[in-house]
């Protein structure tokens, strides 16, 4: 009798809401606490100290923020760096949801197609990628040659502060391949049903992606917009191996500054300071982000 | 004009500009692949054609052969290692976790969703040489496991990534499923698993290749030769003073094959009319 | 007074150094270059093996570790990789010991360098560059060693020690992998085709802006397409007058006055040039890189390069496939009889951890690495030119490890070490020379070329303004 009722009492447990929860997040939050919030807080004390790699940190108190503030280097590397995420997110995502609209009709060569699109995705940031841009948008490349021809002598891409950025927005839209999957497979989600409904009332091909495709797919267009501007504020190795920052600082994005400082000058406690200035911009983006998006996201559930 | 021909002409249209394009956006790896056939002076000289004037094949003979006792044979048996257990971690941990903060309601959800965020926005610099420290003192540097075992415990990207599909399902499925008497640990093997199927083969294919190519987890701990990865072993290639590009190029270009399989293979299931992953709602 | 002593001892050596390898052919300064250089090559390829015998006798010396281990970590390219292999498995061979080893990129060692530092994971013997300042508390000094003869510097001179060794309080702080002197290219035929006399030992600035001048007219391509732009200004600084120095020999401070002078020089020549077209634009810097073999001078289209010594053999190898042989030259100078501002450095060092439980066997490796004729011979100066007088004599008697580009080196190096001003420069940079070196490009040298500095003048007071600056983080 008592070990009846215990029996029911462990199962009421393990189907608490709160049981189920702890459970299925147990991974993350393990993980969490033992590999993540350690070095967090560790990063963040040595943004408050002078710290060199190997030897101990001392305490300055708020030196690094102030240096940071004064720092024309690192304002401007914020500026460029949200120049290249205004300019590098929309189209990269634009592009993504494109290709992946494109490559959802269903032909016999989709299959082909996607994998052609996928191709340049899979070579990641190799130094292979860096090297072939180079050459492409290069001062003798097909590219800065065309331009010629067209008149502007002298131009060129990775000597000009204007223009320096595009090839690295291009290499990071080219690389459109994980988004482009992930609204793939949102856009296979949504059912066929809505759009045979709208075609019988008579819906065209703009009114079925405005009024269908859109909101279907919003929770997943939130996730790749806050995924692509998490990872445009972090640019780094495109930056690092195409123009490593030049000229004229016009490609030193943060994520490079951080590293610089932190490992070409070893001075990690103001690259640390650096990296939490840079949290808290990026957290401010999110949470408007976040904010908003209740206004344009629709979830099949609200909860 | 007849409907049908108009049809056509769209077809055609359409398969026209998809292969333009496609060739433009493959245009810089076919420069790559047929750079590796290339003598060096001829990839980096000033007249180089697009084709190799000579079919060099020692690229790929000299490039395999690695600097030290170990060739490329082994850096590719590492990578496949590590990638093949770091996206079956990524499954696992990802499935469950966002199973959890999507739809159960527990006490401090909002608390770890928001640490997730946080974790994701902190760059990854700061943070490389406290988890070196943690890795090292736990006796774990020069094996694969600090490049493993953090994916089994949840990868923030397709834990939100899943979120996001999950919360995409209806749930009129749970509640129907709750009255016909499954916990929610039945739930979750029973209606979310099999619902987030094109998710699940999504992230496969981005973690799989996202591993293969990561470079800088390979570089803090597997610097012993017999450990080196693929993605390791082609940077090595590329010294300031000396770049090998041949033998990088053709390494690259072997390199892609093993992701490219994988991602024909998964595809097949991410393709209309495949899967019956397609919900009613 | 014991950084007196040392430089003296530097000095000496220098002289002396050049005297024994070059086999008494001291004369080159005055001929012209290229003569020379074949002459020395001929020269050295005819001289007697004398030291090779010795080899066997040498190699018995080694004792016994079997049963222990080494670990071991450098950077460099594939050829470096393969050769340095090599001979870990000679040693390996000779002691039975068992060597872990470790080969990365350049960019890519540092990174792991620190998170092994910072763990405290160092392996037992690094590979060390002129930064070693930076990491002084890792480095365990030779001094014992060489003292007890662990380290068998007997064919070592003291000015080749000097380029490893602490100015300020004598520390060595490694051996050396060989000597560099960072120099120019240039290719003969072109500068005959623009009626450019070739560079001298002495030529100066105006000399070079002028031939630039005239073989971009010719060409209408830039006559050097790449700068390494901290070098060059250091140069002019160290130039300017005697006892000037951008760094200050012990590498506490800098050594120049804060006069801006030469920086205001330097600066507006080369970016007048650069606006002119005859230096590559900083686009074709960027596509070119430190990577030498891309350097449009291989493929004919640019008549000069600046590299570092070691670098010609690649270069030279890349070149002759076009049908382009090349020859070495010194930096153009202020005035034709000033200082040189030429330094022959070390180009990298191996040196001990200090944290390393096994520092007997890494000294005892370090010997052989530095003495080993056999070694050497796989090696081949490939890291700079041997520091050992005997290893050098034994590789130049060689004519198969010694070609004409070689000799070329070797006859260069020994050229650039009988100047009086080639050891009058700090052997170590200061831990804050990186970020004011990224300064002087990306701020100041770019800032000048893009119009936002109005005059040299502002760029350079600026620039000293903030060396000053970046100088107090560290």
């Amino acid at each position: 009798m008592e070990k009846q009722k215990r029996k029911t009492t462990l199962k009421e447990f393990m189907n608490r809401d709160n049981t189920v929860g702890y459970v299925f997040a147990a991974p993350f939050i393990i993980g969490f606490c033992a590999l993540t919030l350690v070095p967090m807080a560790l990063s963040l004390f040595y943004s408050f100290c002078s710290y060199q790699v190997g030897k101990p940190a001392e305490w300055i108190g708020l030196s690094n923020f102030i240096g940071l503030f004064r720092d024309s280097t690192f304002l401007n590397s914020l500026k460029v760096t949200i120049q290249y995420v205004i300019i590098g997110v929309p189209l990269k995502l634009v592009f993504a949801l494109l290709i992946a609209m494109l490559l959802t009709k269903p032909t016999k060569a989709q299959g082909l197609y996607r994998a052609i699109y996928y191709i340049p995705s899979l070579i990641g940031g190799s130094v292979a990628v860096a090297l072939v841009w180079k050459q492409l948008f290069g001062s003798r490349g097909p590219i800065v040659k065309a331009i010629k021809a067209m008149g502007a002598t002298g131009f060129n891409f990775f000597g000009s502060d204007t223009w320096a950025f595009v090839p690295l927005v291009l290499c990071n839209a080219w690389q459109f391949g994980s988004s482009m999957l992930i609204f793939a497979s949102g856009l296979k989600q949504i059912p066929k049903d809505y759009y045979e409904a709208a075609s019988i009332d008579g819906a065209g091909a703009w009114k079925k992606f405005c009024y269908i495709t859109l909101p279907s797919l919003s929770p997943i267009i939130l996730f790749n917009l806050l995924m692509q501007l998490i990872s445009g504020f972090m640019t780094f190795t495109q930056a690092q191996i195409i123009t490593q920052g030049g000229p004229n600082h016009a490609t030193e994005y943060v994520s490079l500054y951080i590293f610089n400082q932190g490992f070409a000058y070893a001075r990690m406690g103001y690259a640390c300071a650096a990296s939490w200035v840079m949290l808290i911009i990026m957290a401010a983006v999110t949470g408007v982000v976040f904010k908003t998006s209740k206004t344009w996201v629709f979830y099949e559930n609200e909860d | 004009m007849s409907v049908k021909t108009k049809k056509t002409i769209k077809n055609v249209l359409y398969h026209l500009f998809v292969v333009a394009f496609g060739f433009i956006m493959l245009y810089p790896v076919i420069w790559m692949v047929l750079g590796s056939f290339k003598a060096k002076s001829e990839i980096l000289g000033n007249n180089a054609s697009f084709f190799p004037s000579e079919w060099l094949i020692e690229n790929y003979t000299k490039g395999w052969k690695g600097a030290g006792e170990y060739t490329f044979g082994t850096f590719f048996k590492n990578s496949l290692i590590i990638s093949c257990l770091a996206t079956l971690g990524t499954v696992i941990s990802s499935t469950m976790v966002s199973y959890a903060l999507a739809r159960i309601k527990f006490v401090g959800r909002k608390f770890w969703f928001t640490c997730m965020i946080m974790t994701m926005l902190l760059p990854g610099q700061v943070l490389m040489i406290p988890q070196y420290i943690i890795w090292n003192s736990l006796g774990m540097t020069g094996t694969f496991v600090p490049l493993i075992l953090p994916k089994f415990l949840g990868y923030p990207f397709f834990i939100y990534m899943m979120m996001q599909f999950i919360k995409g399902l209806p749930k009129e499925l749970d509640e129907a499923a709750y009255i016909d008497g499954c916990n929610k640990y039945q739930i979750f093997t029973k209606i979310v698993l099999p619902l987030l199927g094109p998710s699940i083969i999504t992230t496969i294919v981005i973690q799989f290749y996202w591993t293969w190519d990561d470079y800088m987890g390979p570089l803090l701990y597997l610097t012993k030769p017999a450990k080196h990865t693929v993605s390791f072993a082609i940077k090595s290639f590329a010294d300031a003073q000396g770049t090998d590009f041949g033998p990088m190029f053709a390494m690259s270009t072997l390199s892609l094959i093993p992701v490219f399989i994988l991602f024909l293979f998964f595809n097949r299931y991410l393709m209309d009319g495949v899967t019956a992953g397609s919900v009613k709602g | 007074m014991k950084l007196k002593k040392v430089m003296a001892l530097t000095m000496a050596g220098m002289m002396a150094l050049s005297l024994a390898a070059c086999g008494g052919e001291a004369a080159s300064t005055e001929s012209s270059q290229s003569t020379a250089s074949k002459e020395e090559s001929k020269e050295a390829s005819a001289a007697p093996a004398e030291s090779s015998a010795e080899a066997p006798a040498e190699e018995s010396e080694y004792p016994d570790y079997s049963g222990e281990t080494l670990s071991i970590m450098w950077w460099g390219s594939d050829t470096r990789h393969e050769r340095t292999v090599k001979v870990i498995e000679m040693y390996e061979e000779l002691t039975g010991i068992d060597i872990e080893y470790e080969y990365l990129d350049g960019s890519a060692y540092w990174t792991s360098f620190q998170a092994k530092m910072a763990a405290n994971e160092l392996p037992d013997v690094f590979q060390m560059g002129n930064n070693w300042l930076t990491y002084y508390d890792t480095i365990y000094p030779l001094n014992d060693y060489i003292a007890d003869g662990t380290i068998d510097t007997t064919n070592i001179s003291d000015a080749m020690l000097a380029t490893t060794t602490n100015q300020a309080n004598g520390d060595i702080t490694g051996i050396s992998n060989g000597t560099n002197a960072r120099c120019f290219a240039y290719n003969p035929a072109i500068f005959d085709e623009a009626g450019v006399p070739y560079p001298t030992d002495n030529w100066t600035w105006d000399e070079f802006a002028d031939a630039c001048r005239k073989i971009t007219e010719k060409t209408g391509n830039p006559a050097i397409t790449t700068l390494e732009w901290e070098t060059v200004t250091y140069s002019t600084v160290t130039q300017w007058k005697e006892g000037y120095n951008f760094f200050a020999m012990d590498g506490s401070d800098f050594a120049f006055n804060g006069d801006t002078e030469p920086l205001v020089y330097i600066m507006g020549l080369l970016t007048d040039l650069m606006k002119e077209g005859c230096i590559g634009d900083w686009g074709i810097q960027n596509e070119i890189g430190t990577n030498i073999e891309a350097d449009w001078i291989a493929y004919g289209d640019a008549a000069m390069v600046m590299l570092s010594s070691n670098q010609f053999t690649a270069l030279s190898k890349v070149a002759a496939e076009s049908g382009i042989e090349l020859e070495l030259a010194t930096f153009p100078r202020v005035k034709a009889d000033g200082q040189s501002g030429m330094v022959v450095r070390s180009s990298q060092q191996l040196s001990i951890y200090s944290g390393s439980e096994k520092k007997d066997i890494a000294a005892n490796f370090l010997n052989f690495w530095v003495n080993s004729v056999e070694a050497n011979k796989i090696l081949n100066c490939e890291r700079g030119v041997s520091i050992s007088s005997e290893v050098l004599s034994a590789l130049q008697a060689d004519s198969e490890l010694t070609d004409e580009t070689t000799a070329k080196i070797y006859a260069f190096i020994d050229k650039v070490g009988s100047f009086p001003d080639a050891a009058n420069s700090s052997p170590a940079e200061p831990a804050a020379a990186e970020e004011i070196k990224n300064a002087l490009k990306q701020t100041y040298y770019q800032g000048l070329t893009s119009g936002k500095f109005s005059s040299a003048q502002e760029a350079a007071d600026g620039f000293w303004a903030e060396a000053q600056e970046i100088w107090k983080n560290y």
